[in-house]
């Protein structure tokens, strides 16, 4: 069920690189499932920097909030419009339409620091 | 999740459907089966099921049962026809809320009793120090022998007629009576949690899967506490715990139609006098926010960079499509639409005071 074209933080956010520069970032369907129904999302604004697995944002459901933490740094450059009049699309489609935000200026070392499907198929059993 | 917590008889049924379970109250309790936005709406348009037999459920008999009841509710116990039921509370001497109840006259000497899970034992406790040695009343707790579902909106009083051979519509809202649904032997109510209408069925412990199963085989869809919570806050009825307690008085909790000042007995009567000469110095409001940003219990009220309240519930109406919450503010502040803001973790937000209820249904014709 997680792809294995993704790379995956142990805070259940993943990453998925456009070429060696860029990444899609959302959180994975064993995060939604267990938030439940996501209402609300905040991100940092377009143009700032972050760095690997510190504090970004808030995802907000119905049940309660909980922050999001990026899985890897560079500098976002987008953000998923569709989230704030449609933030059920976290819950649909975690992997695809739910896409959270991009970034660019990315480090691909720091892929080393995160898991491949395998192992976070692993994480989320135990 | 703690291995000691209570179950419902119907837990494996919960299970079974894989609900997410949750410790509510010292019972594991089904939050949501699959989302608590879905299982609400079910309820707005179509019809839903509830497992409340964590509530309890106290039978009191006896010569004595109806003067002993008349000192502890707020209700005038004497003005209840058999068969019928009454919101009421239940409040100390200083007129703090130890809980709200339903309190249902079965017959000339019987009631029962429905308060919250959570204070089943201290209502229990709290009935036994007005019973000595020689009154004759019987307290039987049957909370543990029996179920209690919930069976609430628009489809419901016609999808339950398909299995029951009573007249449903003669169970008018507030009454109880004893009726057969498809040979199972219930108690059955026209009361409610959600602002539907609907009904809420106690069964013996041993038909609980059974009637679970019929009902979600007629068309309810089985929803959790979480569906259930955001329901009762559409329609603004006080939960225990969150707009009343033992430090709020039903006068600023807009509930002073439930106290009967003219009946004699009630262990709360002077104090609650005092307090509504006086007048209440806050009052329970309605907030709508302008953002999708949900107050929660326990966020600050602010006007002015004065803090003046507490937020007591807050979360997303799927009805409305928009947070919603209650709280608390002082009378000078309590003016239909105030703007006032909520500190929300670090940021303030833009809110005004509101009508409650958030959601009134359209009686049916």
């Amino acid at each position: 069920m997680n792809p294995k074209e993704l790379k995956y933080s142990k805070d259940h956010e993943w990453v998925k690189t456009e070429g060696n520069d860029s990444a899609l970032i959302g959180i994975t369907e064993f995060a939604t499932d267990s938030l439940g129904d996501v209402v609300f999302i905040e991100l940092p604004d377009i143009g700032t920097k972050i760095t690997q697995f510190e504090k970004i944002g808030e995802i907000e459901s119905v049940k309660a909030v909980s922050d999001i933490f990026t899985p890897i740094s560079g500098k976002i450059i987008e953000q998923n419009n569709e989230l704030i009049n449609n933030p059920e699309l976290i819950n649909n489609s975690p992997f695809e339409d739910g896409w959270m935000f991009k970034v660019e200026n990315i480090n691909t070392d720091e892929l080393d620091n995160l898991m491949n499907s395998d192992e976070y198929d692993q994480l989320i059993k135990e | 999740m703690k291995n000691d917590l209570k179950r419902t008889a119907l837990y494996n049924s919960h299970i079974k459907q894989n609900a997410k379970m949750v410790d509510f109250g010292g019972w594991s309790m089904p939050i949501q089966y699959n989302s608590i936005l879905s299982e609400s709406k079910s309820v707005r348009t179509k019809s839903g099921i509830f497992d409340v037999s964590h509530m309890g459920r106290i039978e009191i008999s006896g010569i004595d049962s109806s003067k002993i009841l008349n000192q502890i509710l707020s209700v005038d116990i004497e003005k209840i026809e058999i068969g019928k039921a009454k919101y009421n509370l239940i409040c100390n001497k200083e007129g703090g809320i130890i809980d709200d109840c339903i309190i249902y006259k079965t017959n000339k000497q019987n009631f029962l009793l429905i308060p919250n899970a959570s204070n089943s034992k201290v209502v229990l406790e709290w009935i036994d120090s007005f019973v000595s040695n020689n009154s004759n009343i019987l307290i039987n707790d049957i909370t543990s022998n029996t179920v209690m579902i919930a069976y609430q909106g628009p489809d419901s009083i016609k999808l339950l007629q398909n299995i029951t051979l009573s007249n449903l519509e003669q169970i008018k809202p507030f009454n109880i009576q004893n009726i057969n649904i498809d040979k199972i032997k219930v108690s059955i109510a026209r009361t409610g949690y959600t602002g539907e209408d609907g009904f809420e069925i106690i069964a013996d412990k041993k038909d609980g899967h059974n009637l679970w199963e019929k009902l979600i085989s007629i068309g309810a869809t089985p929803c959790g506490l979480g569906a259930r919570d955001i329901l009762r806050l559409e329609a603004s009825l006080p939960l225990h715990g969150n707009e009343i307690n033992l430090s709020t008085n039903p006068y600023e909790a807009n509930l002073g139609k439930f106290i009967y000042s003219d009946k004699n007995g009630y262990i709360a009567k002077n104090a609650l006098e005092a307090i509504a000469n006086k007048g209440p110095k806050r009052k329970l409001v309605g907030l709508e926010v302008m953002d999708r940003i949900i107050p929660r219990k326990g966020h600050e009220i602010i006007i002015n960079n004065k803090i003046i309240g507490n937020i007591t519930s807050g979360g997303y109406s799927s009805t409305l499509n928009k947070p919603i919450a209650l709280g608390y503010v002082p009378i000078e502040f309590s003016d239909l639409n105030t703007k006032i803001q909520i500190k929300i973790r670090e940021k303030l937000v833009e809110s005004y005071i509101c009508k409650i209820p958030f959601y009134k249904r359209r009686k049916a014709k």
